[in-house]
């Protein structure tokens, strides 16, 4: 009966000193994605799908956002641990006391653009003046950005939303688009478009960006470095091979159209990977320029650090190690 | 393996084992020399590309820097950074700028020119209209041509959706201020041109850029699709060489083939260059060479199996020769001799051999002589039989003994030759032999004389020659004598027969008159007793005794000679129950007596339980009643020697003198006179009678004064180990003693 004691205790010793139980144990997080399953969110499917998520001991769930859903709810009170947002949400939820951390961008080129229709010789900003714009609204503050600086002022047009068929019809000069979606659509429906980028127009936002909250990356580093790790491989492999974006998607949306899902993969390339640098990575100069951006529109006052949006340590700790 | 196969074979693998050595090594070193020059090549090649690069990116640095330094450019500046947009002396000053750009838009060497505004980046003149108006602040060319000419390296233009490269220049006023900044896409067709070149010599070469991100800044041969183009490139060579390094490595390019891969990480331009060659046409050469190498092989490997049966010919010729002469040798051509001409080791063999081969035909002549020497001077009767039982060799005995040439008997059938009443038993006798390889059997043969004689034989059989060694001894004087033999034992058992029959049929009748005289002389004697004289009374008395005494003979006599008679049926009896009852049997003699009578346990044997009754029986009365002046103390025990058991009876009486110890065993001799011990003195014939019937011995070891000791022996019911435990029950010195007279006896 002593004996009995004895070997209970010292197996309770043991197992309490045995380091993490099983390496086949993964950790499960959880990823709020910005939008509905599609080829936008490619690379994690990837990494998914590759085993590149289990290769770093983790076992990941994927929430599908939409339309009138806030997709930083679930983050901000930590029932997930991973956020995909814009990055000018995320400054400005930061500014409005939210503790988000970008940790990096994938959409380093922002899809938003904006489309006139060949035949109405509008080809710049500088155009616009006077014209009707299709706009949602939470990218006005992008075009605002981009005629302000060509020197048109938002007053000087009309805004509208979101009748494309009055935009085809020639009745709206300008719509805005995305150049991984309608830009496509309309391309296959044979309209011939001119685009617009604000990139050309001193606007550089960054689009789909990966966030934690601040608590989580300083309590868990390691599994935000797993995790960021096997996501860019992920990414990598989806640029390196668009056509796997079809079944990937598929596999999340099953009425997905892999055709038009490759289609919008193709064309998110050079978004991704931009031919500078590293997929994934940050320019604090673009955040810089996005704030200073938003304050021009007057949606961000007061004194804001920008540096505390975003972390470059786990992007710098995976290229630069 | 027979030697030329063997031999062969062995010079055969040899052979290929060292043209297979040669050939690979000569493929290997081939292989690797080519490797090398492989190597070299594609890194002159690297290297060449390389300074062509950094001369080109220089020479559009120099030309864009040139174009800057255009004095009709720095005026056209001056007016379109300063006159207002909608009017004419903007639009003439533009007109100027372009114009001046003109000759090298149009030699292809700028795909586009355009004037950046110092400050905001944005494009105030451009060859491409749709570019005015666009802002490049954060272009690397505006930011880093304000201070310098520079090149920005190859990046993926979203607007061209293609791969770019811009250079630009500051422009400066005419005092040297910075005005603005002059940009240009390079044309990178002569990039390509210059990547791309490609010497005549080979197919599968192939040079490309990589950038930072994995992209292709220059299109590969073999890759044509933009769509492709755009995804980027991620072997393992483009991954070592954008980790800054530079080497080579044997990979299976973007394309899937092997390839020899030169990497060269390019500082200057932040680029990968890639050259390679595929390893098919790298090695093209040597899978030529490898074939001639395996043709000559081939053809080397056919030379050295026709050599190598040739050889092993010539150096099995002659030992296939002395095979054969041997062979023959062996078969008993004994005047085989080889041929000693050659002079190597083959040549000496043969000499051996011949040595040998005389040697041997010398010992056989000499042996042969000997036999035959032996043959002729034996007595007895030599002869050799083919298989078919017929004479065939005989010696001058036969002449001797039965009066036959040897020519005579030659070519007969032995068996038809004997006596014919032995004829069917030598037969027999013969096909045993055959079939045992030796035996013996006895026969008559005729003399030539025509008188049988009986001969003794001993045959013996030899496969080899397909013969029988046969000796014959002429044994009819001792045939003779066993005859006669046997006829005086026959006589002499029937005479005894005779004799025991007499003594039986005697002693009964005899017993019929005896007991008429015995009755009527009992008669006399109870009618006259006492009323004749004294002299009567004391006849009839003795004729009473004579006639008791004859009755007791007589049924003594009948028990000795009935004992012969009876059948030898045989059974196990318990000799304790024999003892019991013999000890209820004499009960009143041991009482008077006052004798001690102890055994030990006793066996059961084989034998007639009536007359092992008597036999114990008589030799305890015999205990008992020759007692000395003590009572007497009688023992009787047993113990085992060899395969019998032998029973002793030992008393303490008056002894017998070791002269007499015969004698007592003979019917009706006595040693003492009726008066001391009555009785006939047939009690021990009896016993000794019993005993040698059942197979066994009976004697007496006795001193007189010292008591007697009658031991007897009789079979076991079953075989009995040999010195079982119950020998020591027997005292050690006597029982050692009684052993080793047993054994002499027995």
């Amino acid at each position: 009966m002593r004996k009995t004691g004895i070997f209970a205790v010292l197996f309770f010793i043991f197992s309490a000193c045995s380091p993490t139980p099983a390496t086949s144990e993964l950790t499960p997080v959880t990823v709020q994605l910005r939008w509905t399953h599609q080829s936008q969110f490619a690379g994690f499917y990837a990494a998914e799908h590759n085993g590149d998520y289990a290769a770093e001991g983790l076992a990941v769930t994927f929430l599908e956002g939409g339309p009138d859903m806030d997709i930083h709810a679930s983050i901000k009170d930590g029932r997930t641990q991973f956020g995909v947002a814009g990055a000018d949400s995320l400054i400005l939820r930061r500014a409005a006391g939210d503790p988000f951390k970008a940790i990096a961008t994938i959409y380093r080129h922002n899809p938003l653009v904006f489309i006139t229709l060949e035949s109405s010789g509008i080809t710049q900003p500088q155009d616009f003046a006077g014209k009707t714009i299709l706009i949602a609204r939470f990218n006005t503050a992008i075009l605002h950005a981009m005629t302000s600086h060509t020197g048109v002022m938002p007053d000087q047009y009309t805004e509208t939303c979101c009748d494309y068929d009055r935009f085809y019809s020639g009745d709206i000069d300008v719509a805005h688009a995305y150049l991984t979606n309608e830009v496509i659509k309309a391309r296959n429906e044979g309209h011939r478009l001119h685009i617009i980028n604000p990139d050309d127009y001193g606007v550089h936002f960054y689009a789909d960006t990966l966030y934690v909250t601040d608590e989580f990356a300083i309590q868990n580093p390691d599994i935000v470095s797993r995790f960021l790790r096997a996501t860019l491989r992920g990414w990598t492999y989806v640029v390196a091979n668009p056509e796997a974006a079809g079944p990937l998607v598929q596999k999340y949306n099953p009425d997905a159209d892999p055709v038009l899902e490759i289609a919008k993969m193709t064309a998110s390339i050079p978004l991704v990977n931009t031919g500078e640098d590293f997929i994934g990575w940050m320019k604090p100069g673009v955040w810089a320029g996005m704030e200073a951006t938003l304050r021009e529109e007057g949606l961000l006052t007061g004194s804001f650090d920008i540096e505390q949006v975003y972390a470059m340590q786990f992007i710098e700790e995976i290229y630069l190690r | 393996m027979k030697l030329t196969p063997r031999f062969t074979l062995v010079l055969v693998l040899y052979a290929a084992a060292l043209f297979i050595g040669l050939g690979l090594f000569a493929y290997n070193s081939g292989r690797e020399t080519l490797r090398s020059a492989a190597i070299s090549e594609l890194q002159a090649t690297a290297l060449e590309k390389e300074a062509a690069l950094n001369q080109w990116v220089e020479d559009k640095q120099a030309d864009i820097t040139a174009l800057a330094a255009d004095p009709e450019v720095i005026r056209s500046a001056e007016t379109l950074l300063t006159a207002d947009r909608e009017s004419l002396e903007f639009r003439q000053a533009h007109e100027s700028f372009i114009t001046s750009a003109q000759p090298r838009l149009i030699s292809g060497e700028f795909l586009e020119v355009s004037l950046l505004h110092p400050e905001t980046g944005e494009v105030i003149a451009s060859s491409t209209p749709s570019e005015e108006g666009k802002f490049k602040e954060d272009r690397l060319y505006f930011l880093n041509g304000r201070s310098g000419s520079f090149v920005q390296n190859p990046y993926y233009s979203v607007a061209l959706q293609d791969i770019a490269m811009t250079a630009a220049a500051p422009l400066k006023a005419s005092d040297s201020e910075f005005m603005a900044v002059v940009a240009a896409q390079l044309n990178l067709v002569e990039m390509n041109e210059i990547i791309s070149r490609r010497t005549a010599i080979h197919e599968t070469d192939d040079a490309y850029l990589v950038n930072t991100s994995n992209l292709f800044a220059t299109q590969p041969r073999f890759l044509r699709d933009p769509a492709v183009l755009q995804r980027g490139i991620h072997t393992e060579d483009v991954k070592r060489c954008l980790q800054k390094q530079s080497g080579v490595i044997e990979t299976p390019g973007y394309r899937d083939v092997p390839a020899i891969v030169v990497y060269r990480w390019l500082p200057d331009r932040n680029l990968c260059l890639v050259v390679n060659l595929d390893e098919t046409e790298a090695y093209q050469p040597i899978r030529a060479f490898g074939w001639s190498i395996a043709a000559g092989s081939m053809v080397a490997l056919l030379a050295a199996v026709i050599l190598a049966i040739a050889l092993a010919r010539s150096l099995t010729r002659p030992i296939l020769a002395l095979q054969e002469g041997t062979a023959r040798f062996a078969r008993g051509d004994l005047d085989t001799r080889l041929d000693e001409t050659s002079q190597d080791e083959l040549g000496l063999l043969a000499v051996e051999f011949n040595r040998m081969a005389q040697a041997l035909v010398e010992q056989q002549t000499s042996i042969r002589r000997r036999a035959e020497q032996f043959f002729n001077l034996g007595p007895d009767l030599f002869c050799t039989l083919n298989a078919t039982g017929r004479f065939l060799d005989l010696n001058p005995a036969w002449k001797q003994s039965l009066g036959y040439e040897p020519e005579e008997l030659a070519g007969k059938v032995l068996t038809q030759t004997v006596h014919p009443e032995d004829a069917s038993a030598t037969q027999a006798a013969i096909k045993k032999i055959a079939r045992e390889g030796s035996g013996r059997f006895e026969s008559r043969f005729p003399q030539k004389n025509g008188h049988y004689r009986w001969l003794a034989w001993v045959v013996v059989t030899s496969p080899q020659d397909e013969l029988l060694y046969a000796a014959a001894r002429d044994i009819t004087d001792r045939r003779l004598a066993e005859e006669r033999l046997r006829q005086q034992a026959e006589e002499l058992e029937r005479s005894n027969r005779d004799l025991e029959e007499i003594a039986h049929v005697a002693s009964h009748d005899l017993q019929e008159p005896l007991r008429l005289v015995s009755t009527n002389v009992q008669f006399l004697s109870r009618r006259y007793l006492g009323r004749l004289d004294q002299d009567a009374d004391e006849f009839i008395g003795f004729t009473l005794e004579g006639t008791n005494r004859m009755k007791s003979l007589l049924a003594d006599l009948l028990a000795y000679t009935s004992i012969s008679t009876s059948l030898r049926d045989y059974a196990p009896v318990d000799m304790e129950a024999v003892f019991t009852q013999v000890l209820e049997n004499l009960q009143k003699e041991i009482q008077n007596n006052r004798a001690t009578v102890t055994h030990d346990p006793l066996p059961t044997v084989l034998g007639d339980s009536a007359q092992l009754l008597l036999l114990v029986q008589n030799i305890l009365d015999n205990a008992i009643k020759f007692r000395g002046k003590e009572p007497p103390r009688v023992h009787m025990g047993v113990s085992q020697v060899t395969n019998r058991w032998l029973f002793y009876v030992r008393d303490n009486g008056i002894g017998i003198a070791p002269s007499y110890t015969e004698r007592v065993f003979v019917i009706f001799q006595r040693l003492h006179s009726r008066d001391d011990y009555p009785g006939t003195g047939a009690g021990l014939a009896i016993s000794r009678k019993i005993v040698e019937r059942h197979g066994g011995r009976i004697w007496v070891d006795s001193e007189p004064g010292k008591g007697a000791t009658f031991y007897f022996t009789l079979q076991p019911v079953e075989e009995l180990l040999p010195e079982s435990v119950q020998a020591e029950r027997l005292t050690p010195e006597t029982r050692e003693t009684v052993v080793d007279r047993a054994r002499d006896l027995i």
